[in-house]
């Protein structure tokens, strides 16, 4: 006979399966099956990142979404460059002459004159004004300086020369007052003497009179007129950092392109336009590098296409929260409290559901838009103005729309699924127990429809951020300066044959957004209620 | 000893409206409980038989105000509460409870265990006045749970962790954490495996004593009825067929349903198995959606039809006036079929004889025109049916 190879295990060590068995509650299962589907976690990293991205990236870009730099409009993500001896430049498609160094631009030439033959001669670099200004009130004087009467002193950079006093040593101009908090505070420039006024280009020159008195020692300016409109200017403008006379006249010589073929030297025949520059000249591009100003470019405002895009996903996840937090409000009581008193109750109200159903979109948004044009409302809490709702705006006016028609589709389903949950048994049982209607239905109808409810949210969320983006494409959303990416893309469609990269990079960031939240869908539903599954 | 009445169903109606559509010609409602009365005896086990779809369930639920009542009276410790306004009700809904079938839709599958037994507790304040009464509230969950033999660590599990048999203890629980008086239990075992079928009605048994409970035991299946039920109700068709204690109704059925029924439990007993032979029930439950004036089961009924045949002299004189029904009356697999509830008349009659026919079954009349009344026949012994007096002494034709 066989040997038995098993014992009888003494009943001590028996596990004690009843306890040691780890208990799963339905979210916990449903976590567990989401992270097995692969794609699903997918869309929740995209869709952490998208909201991560949206929420934190407007803050700590450099721009705001409305800031225009229109001096470098249209930029692309990758520049063109040229190597003229040891300076690299860019010409912009409408030929304006950028200085690089590292994809970072040093100086715009100032255009001087077009002529016949289609040359432009740039002579003077300009002053690179973009920066952070920290708004104070007043600021302190200079140790050391005195401001005499017949300062000069620009209207529009917020610079003050002393008159006259430009030639200190031999060829270096004194910056008596330039924004403390600038790194040019008393910087001196080599070469010259200049005529400030002609080299700076100073749109304005404005000569303080009485001024003899600001007295150094005091530290701050003293409350008189003529100080006063100085601290004003520059608490208004940015600060200069960087001040410089040109060098050298670099010339551009476009005609190339322009001209017939015959008439285009031979050994111009494939080029566009020549760069001049201190006697070395530039045929073709040499290299592309990365445009370190506007990483994704800017449009055909001067602003950062980067930061609208972050900005415009901020505003559809805001259309998308609002469209979930109605859908979550309104659509689910609505639904749920028409399913469970049922009867004339439910007819009633779901003959309403059925009348906003059977308004178009389009169309109520276009009514809302002229209704709500001249609506403002705003509220002051502890001294500060804030606008709640601004007609103008469109996003307001979207909310509107999408909170008043949104929840229709997630009435009827939850209404559907409480009538059937109604006739449960365990509903029954909380009746005869006395339980109230409300907790019947907070507690037992919504946390057992919750699996379908958070499936239809999480299809109904790109939905919503695809409507706002398609209303405002056609126009009738959000409107500029105000980014959505429907506005973005509209306005990248015109000159889509020279930016493309204007329409790229919002479309883009739709369809990332919709993939992710759609992933991120499917993987709920299937995770939520496995017999929803397609195919 | 004096029996007082805890539950007094007096001509309970509850009526469905099946009307299909706004401009339907006549309304349609579906008698699902036409008209029934009974008592309940404190302490007592009352059991509700028939087949599935006579209305057991509209009756258990009508009377905890799961339906509203269509027309009666329900007079539960001498309060009708039929007459009740909902917002009134919160008292007596602790005093009566229900126990349903399907214990795995009787749970609700987001609550745990001592979310689900506590809500009646928390309904109905019942530890308010106590100094902790979370911690009370926990220490009668652990109470009721081992009561019915569950551990204290199914406390904070969900319903999807436990068997069919664990739920129905669960729902058992909670049926018990209000104290209640009545509980009515809708076919608690039917849907168990049958060796987990004796464990609780055992367990249900002992919680009577134990508790002074009075049960309404709802059930499709008359053995265990029996052996639960200390009286009787057998329903067909939304009415009360025959009411009686349970020994009465076993040994001596009155009425042709409840003996139709009876014949088709498989009995061990060989002593019942001789007395009667198997009844078998032919065609279907009628509908009832706006049943007509007649007895219920007339369609269904082994005494409702008098067989003529032709070689009677009389067979004319018998068959002219009388109902026929849909009938075979010919052996030659010829059917005339003759519409239901109609007089027989002359020319009919001669049509049927011309035709050849050898015999004929023909409706009592007295059964396709009148509905019978729930009369005590004996004492303490209801039966609904003309003619239970021939029956029972067997003379009927
Ligand atoms: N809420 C309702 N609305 C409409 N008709 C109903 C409703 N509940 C029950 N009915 C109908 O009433 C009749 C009686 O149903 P009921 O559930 O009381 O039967 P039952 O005896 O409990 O049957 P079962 O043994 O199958 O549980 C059936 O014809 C059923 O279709
Ligand atoms: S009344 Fe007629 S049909 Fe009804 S049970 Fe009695 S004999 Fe049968
Ligand atoms: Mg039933």
């Amino acid at each position: 006979m066989a040997k038995l190879n098993f014992d009888k295990v003494p009943k001590k060590d028996k596990l004690d399966t009843e306890q040691t068995r780890k208990s799963l509650t339905y979210w916990q299962d449903v976590w567990r099956r989401l992270k097995k589907n692969k794609s699903s976690m997918v869309g929740l990293v995209g869709v952490v990142i998208i909201v991560l991205l949206a929420v934190v990236g407007p803050w700590i870009s450099p721009y705001d979404y409305s800031d225009q730099l229109s001096d470098y409009s249209n930029l692309p993500p990758r520049l063109d460059i040229r190597e003229v001896g040891d300076t690299t430049f860019h010409v912009t498609r409408i030929y304006r002459l950028l200085e690089l160094e590292d994809g970072i631009i040093v100086d715009r030439y100032n255009e001087l004159e077009v002529d016949v033959i289609n040359k432009i001669n740039y002579y003077a670099k300009e002053i690179v004004l973009p920066a952070d200004l920290e708004n104070t009130s007043t600021y302190p004087l200079p140790a050391t300086e005195t401001l005499d009467a017949n300062t000069y002193y620009s209207e529009s950079w917020g610079i003050a020369l002393t008159d006259g006093e430009y030639t200190f040593g031999d060829d270096a101009i004194l910056v008596t007052y330039i924004h403390p908090d600038s790194p040019l505070h008393n910087l001196e420039f080599e070469g010259g003497p200049y005529d400030i006024s002609d080299a700076v280009y100073f749109s304005e020159l404005t000569t303080i009179a009485n001024y003899g008195e600001a007295n150094a020692a005091d530290q701050q300016f003293d409350i008189d007129l003529g100080a006063e409109s100085i601290v004003e200017k520059l608490d208004e403008t940015q600060f200069i950092e960087e001040i410089r006379f040109f060098e050298a006249e670099v010339k551009l010589n476009y005609s190339y392109g322009l001209l017939n073929d015959n008439l285009v030297p031979t050994e111009f025949k494939d080029v566009d336009y020549t760069i001049e520059y201190k006697g070395d000249e530039s045929l073709y591009t040499t290299d592309t590098i990365a445009n370190k100003l506007f990483y994704f470019g800017s449009d055909s405002q001067g602003r950062d296409i980067l930061t609208r895009v972050l900005y415009g996903a901020r505003i559809s996840l805001i259309v998308a929260l609002i469209a979930t937090l109605v859908n979550f409000i309104i659509g689910v009581t609505y639904g749920a409290v028409a399913g469970y008193l049922g009867g004339n109750w439910d007819n009633v109200m779901m003959r309403i559901v059925d009348i906003i159903n059977s308004i178009p979109l389009v169309l109520w948004v276009i009514l809302l838009m002229v209704v709500l044009r001249e609506v403002v409302i705003d509220v002051t809490i502890a001294g500060k103005n804030y606008v709640i709702f601004r007609g103008t705006s469109g996003l307001g006016t979207i909310a509107i729309a999408l909170g008043t028609v949104y929840w229709v589709a997630m009435a009827r389903l939850v209404r559907g699924q409480v009538l059937g949950l109604k006739e449960q048994e365990f509903v029954l049982v909380a009746r005869t127990i006395g339980v109230s209607n409300y907790k019947i239905i907070s507690r037992h109808l919504i946390p057992n429809a919750l699996g379908p409810i958070i499936v239809s949210m999480a299809m109904m969320i790109p939905a919503a951020v695809f409507t706002e983006a398609f209303l405002s494409f056609i126009g009738l959303g959000v409107s500029a300066p105000q980014a959505s990416l429907g506005t973005l893309a509209n306005a990248a469609l015109s000159g889509f044959q020279s930016y493309p990269f204007k329409l790229f990079f919002p479309a883009a960031m739709i369809a990332l957004m919709m993939l992710a939240f759609n992933f991120l869908g499917d993987g709920l539903r299937d995770a939520l209620d496995p017999r929803l599954r397609k195919g | 000893m004096e029996k007082k009445p805890l539950l007094e169903v007096r001509n309970l109606k509850k009526f469905f409206d099946k009307t299909k559509g706004l401009f339907a010609r006549e309304k349609k409602y579906l008698h699902a409980v036409d008209d029934i009365s009974f008592t309940i005896y404190e302490g007592e086990t009352f059991g509700l038989v028939g087949e599935s779809g006579c209305g057991k369930s509209t009756t258990g639920r009508t009377i905890v105000k799961l339906y509203e009542p269509t027309d009666g009276q329900i007079i539960f410790d001498g309060v009708d509460l039929a007459s009740i306004p909902e917002k009134d009700m919160l008292p007596y809904r602790r005093k009566i409870q229900m126990i349903f079938q399907d214990p795995y839709a009787s749970l609700n599958a987001r609550m745990t265990v001592t979310d689900i037994i506590a809500e009646g507790i928390v309904t109905h304040k019942l530890f308010k006045d106590h100094d902790d009464p979370e911690k009370a509230i926990q220490e009668r969950i652990y109470e009721l749970l081992e009561s019915v033999g569950l551990k204290k660590e199914h406390a904070s599990r969900y319903p999807h962790e436990f068997s069919g048999g664990q739920r129905q203890r669960i729902g058992i629980a909670r049926a018990l954490a209000v104290n209640p008086k009545l509980i009515i239990c809708d076919e608690p075992i039917s849907a168990l495996d049958v060796s987990i079928q004796a464990q609780v009605v055992n367990m249900l048994e002992d919680f009577q004593d134990d508790f002074g409970l009075t049960y309404l035991f709802i059930a499709h299946d008359l053995s265990m009825v029996k052996y639960i039920s200390d009286r009787i109700g057998v329903m067909y068709l939304g009415k009360l067929m025959e009411v009686a204690t349970s020994d009465v109704l076993y040994d001596r059925p009155l009425h042709p349903y409840t003996k139709a029924l009876l014949s088709s439990i498989p009995l061990p007993d060989p002593e019942h198995e001789d007395k009667g032979k198997r009844i078998v029930l032919q065609g279907d439950v009628p509908s009832p959606i706006n049943p007509k004036d007649r007895c219920r089961f007339a369609t269904r009924c082994n005494y409702s039809k008098i067989l003529v045949k032709n070689d009677d002299d009389d067979f004319r004189d018998k068959i002219v006036g009388k109902f026929a029904r849909e009938t075979v009356i010919d052996h030659d697999q010829h059917r005339a079929v003759v519409e239901e509830n109609k007089y027989i008349t002359e020319e009919i009659a001669d049509g049927i004889i011309e035709f050849g026919v050898k015999e004929l079954y023909i409706n009592r009349a007295k059964c396709f025109s009148k509905e019978p009344e729930l009369k005590e026949y004996e004492k303490e012994h209801f039966v609904a049916c003309h003619f239970t007096e021939e029956i029972d002494k067997g003379t009927l034709e």
